[in-house]
C-alpha cells in the first residue's frame, strides 16, 4: 500500500507536469503571476488531488478498475522481471534516488551555511552611509509599488548578497560587495526587484515550497515543479520590475554581474555535475535576461480563470485514471 | 482563428496527447512480457488461488504429452474473473494446453486471454452430466486446435487443446472425476 502510493504520488505529479507545461507552451502564457498559478495545479496533484482520490475513490485501487479503465497502471511494469524484481519497483527505487537527491542539492548547501553563520549581520546604525543612500533609495521604489519600505539589513561578506528575506516582514538584505558592484541605474532595478518579492510575499512562497518539497522529497516530479515555481516567482518579480523602473536593460545587467560575481565558473578539477549545474544556472539567468531584454510578449491567448479551470479539470480527470 | 477556439483546441490536443502517450506506455509491459494486457499474470496456480480467492478448478489426470505444471496463470478481473492456466508441450517451448474457467458466472472467455478460432467445425458433446460445446477450429497464426466448452454452476470452462480430440475429451472428464 504504501510503495502504491508512492508510485501514484510521483506518476501523478509526471502527469501534471507534462500537461502544465504542454498548456503553457501551447497557449504561451507568458505572465509570470498566471504562469505561477498553472504550477501550482500540477503541484497539487501529488499534494491534493492523490490523497483526496485515496480517500474518497477507492474504486480505482480495485482490480476491475485497474483491468478495465486504467490509462496506466505502474504495478503493470512488474511483470517485466529484472534480476528476479520487478521493473516497476526498480524504477520506483531509482525515481525515489533521484527525487531525494534533487532535493538535497538544494537544500543541504543553504542549510550548511545556516549551520556554519557564512553571513554576519553589520548592523549598522542610520548614519551609516550606504544605509541611508540605500533607505531613501528603498522608500522611494516602495512607493511606487505601494508597499511600506522594508528593514534594510547590510551583510559583513565578500560575496556579493541582494536578498529579500522574511515571510512576514520582508527585509531587504545587501551586502557592500553588490553595491559596489552595479552602477546606479543597475542598483535601482535590482532593488526593485527584490522589493517586487516583498510586495508579492515571495519569501512566504518559499517557505511553503521548501515545506511541500521537504515532504515529497522522493518525488523527482514535484521536486521538478517547485523548481519551475521558483522560476515563476523570479520572473514575475522581473516583470514587476522592469514596468516599476522603465528599466529592464539595466535589471539584466545587474543580474548578469551579481551572478557572474557569486558564481565564478566551476574550475576543471571540480566534480563534472558541479560544472553541469553552473550550466543549467547560467542557461536560466541567460533565458530571463534574453526576456527581460525582450520585452513583454503577448500570449497566443489571454490567461483568465477559465483557462485555470479548465488545466485543473484536465489534471484530475487524467490522474484519476492513472494508478 | 480566436482567442477562445485556439485555448480549446489546444486543451483537447494536450489531454488527447498525454492520454494516448499514457496508454501507449501501458501497453510496454505485457509486450515486453509477452503476457496479455490488462491480466495480472502469475508464476503457480496456488499463487493465483491466493491472489483471486478462488480455488481454481483443474483435470484429476492429464495427458502424457502436457508439460505440467502450468508455465504461466493469467487472471482477467472481468467481471466476472476468468482465469487462464497455460501449459508448455513436454519438451517443447509451445503453448498445448490453455484451461479457461470464468468464477462467479458463466461467461465467454474474454479474448485477451484466449484468442477466438476460425471455427471449422462445432457439435455438441457430453461431459460427465453437462452438455458442452466441441469446436474444431484454426488459431489465428493457423494452427489447429479443439476447444471444449460447458458450463457447470457458476462457471464456465473452455479448455484448447492442440492434440488429439479425444485426449482432449478425456482431460474433460477428468475435470469431473476431481469434483464431487
Amino acid at each position: 500500500m504504501p510503495l502504491a502510493f508512492l508510485s501514484q504520488s510521483i506518476l501523478h505529479a509526471t502527469v501534471a507536469a507534462v500537461f502544465v507545461e504542454a498548456l503553457l507552451r501551447a497557449w504561451r502564457i507568458e505572465d509570470g503571476a498566471w504562469r505561477l498559478r498553472f504550477s501550482l495545479l500540477g503541484l497539487a496533484a501529488p499534494v491534493l488531488w492523490l490523497p483526496a482520490l485515496w480517500v474518497f475513490a477507492p474504486i480505482r485501487r480495485s482490480p476491475v478498475f485497474v483491468a478495465n479503465w486504467a490509462l496506466f497502471a505502474g504495478e503493470r511494469w512488474n511483470q517485466v522481471r529484472l534480476g528476479g524484481s520487478g521493473l516497476g519497483d526498480l524504477l520506483l527505487l531509482v525515481a525515489c534516488g533521484a527525487g531525494s537527491a534533487l532535493f538535497l542539492r538544494d537544500a543541504l548547501p543553504p542549510l550548511i551555511d545556516a549551520l556554519r553563520g557564512v553571513t554576519r549581520p553589520l548592523a549598522p546604525g542610520p548614519w551609516h552611509p550606504t544605509t541611508a543612500g540605500l533607505r531613501s533609495l528603498v522608500a522611494a521604489r516602495s512607493a511606487a509599488l505601494a508597499i511600506p519600505p522594508p528593514e534594510v539589513r547590510l551583510v559583513d561578506t565578500q560575496t556579493p548578497v541582494l536578498l529579500c528575506e522574511g515571510a512576514r516582514n520582508p527585509v531587504l538584505v545587501v551586502s557592500q560587495a553588490a553595491i559596489e558592484r552595479l552602477c546606479p541605474d543597475e542598483l535601482d532595478a535590482a532593488i526593485t526587484h527584490e522589493l517586487a518579492h516583498a510586495r508579492h510575499r515571495d519569501p512566504a512562497w518559499g517557505y511553503l515550497l521548501i515545506a511541500v518539497r521537504a515532504a515529497l522529497f522522493f518525488n523527482p516530479a514535484a521536486q521538478w515543479i517547485a523548481r519551475a515555481m521558483v522560476d515563476d516567482i523570479e520572473r514575475r518579480a522581473d516583470q514587476t520590475a522592469a514596468a516599476a523602473s522603465g528599466h529592464p536593460e539595466a535589471l539584466a545587467r545587474a543580474m548578469e554581474r551579481l551572478f557572474e560575481a557569486g558564481h565564478p565558473p566551476p574550475l576543471d578539477g571540480q566534480a563534472s555535475f558541479e560544472r553541469v549545474f553552473w550550466r543549467i544556472r547560467q542557461e536560466g539567468l541567460a533565458r530571463r535576461c534574453a526576456r527581460l531584454r525582450r520585452g513583454p510578449e503577448a500570449g497566443r491567448v489571454r490567461a483568465s480563470g477559465a483557462l485555470l479551470a479548465a488545466a485543473a479539470l484536465g489534471i484530475v480527470g487524467l490522474v484519476f485514471f492513472v494508478i | 482563428m480566436s482567442n477562445r477556439t485556439t485555448a480549446v483546441l489546444s486543451w483537447l490536443l494536450v489531454t488527447a496527447g498525454i492520454a494516448a502517450a499514457l496508454k501507449v506506455a501501458d501497453r510496454v509491459p505485457a509486450l515486453v512480457a509477452g503476457t496479455p494486457h490488462g491480466a495480472r499474470p502469475y508464476r503457480t496456480v496456488a499463487e493465483a488461488e491466493r491472489a483471486t480467492g478462488s480455488p481454481l478448478w483443474l483435470p484429476a489426470a492429464l495427458p502424457p504429452s502436457v508439460d505440467w505444471p502450468p508455465f504461466r496463470v493469467d487472471a482477467w478481473h472481468g467481471p466476472p474473473l476468468s482465469v487462464a492456466v497455460r501449459a508448455h508441450r513436454r519438451a517443447e517451448q509451445r503453448e498445448h494446453l490453455v484451461i479457461v474457467q470464468s468464477i462467479g458466472a458463466p461467461a465467454p472467455p474474454p479474448a485477451r486471454l484466449l484468442e477466438s478460432l476460425q471455427p471449422l467445425l462445432v457439435s455438441d458433446v457430453t461431459v460427465g452430466a453437462h452438455r458442452a460445446v466441441l469446436t474444431r477450429g484454426l488459431e489465428p497464426g493457423g494452427r489447429l486446435v479443439h476447444d471444449l466448452a460447458w458450463d457447470a454452476g457458476t462457471r464456465r470452462l473452455t479448455v484448447r487443446y492442440a492434440g488429439p480430440v479425444e485426449e482432449l475429451l478425456e482431460l474433460a472428464a477428468a475435470f469431473e472425476r476431481k469434483r464431487p
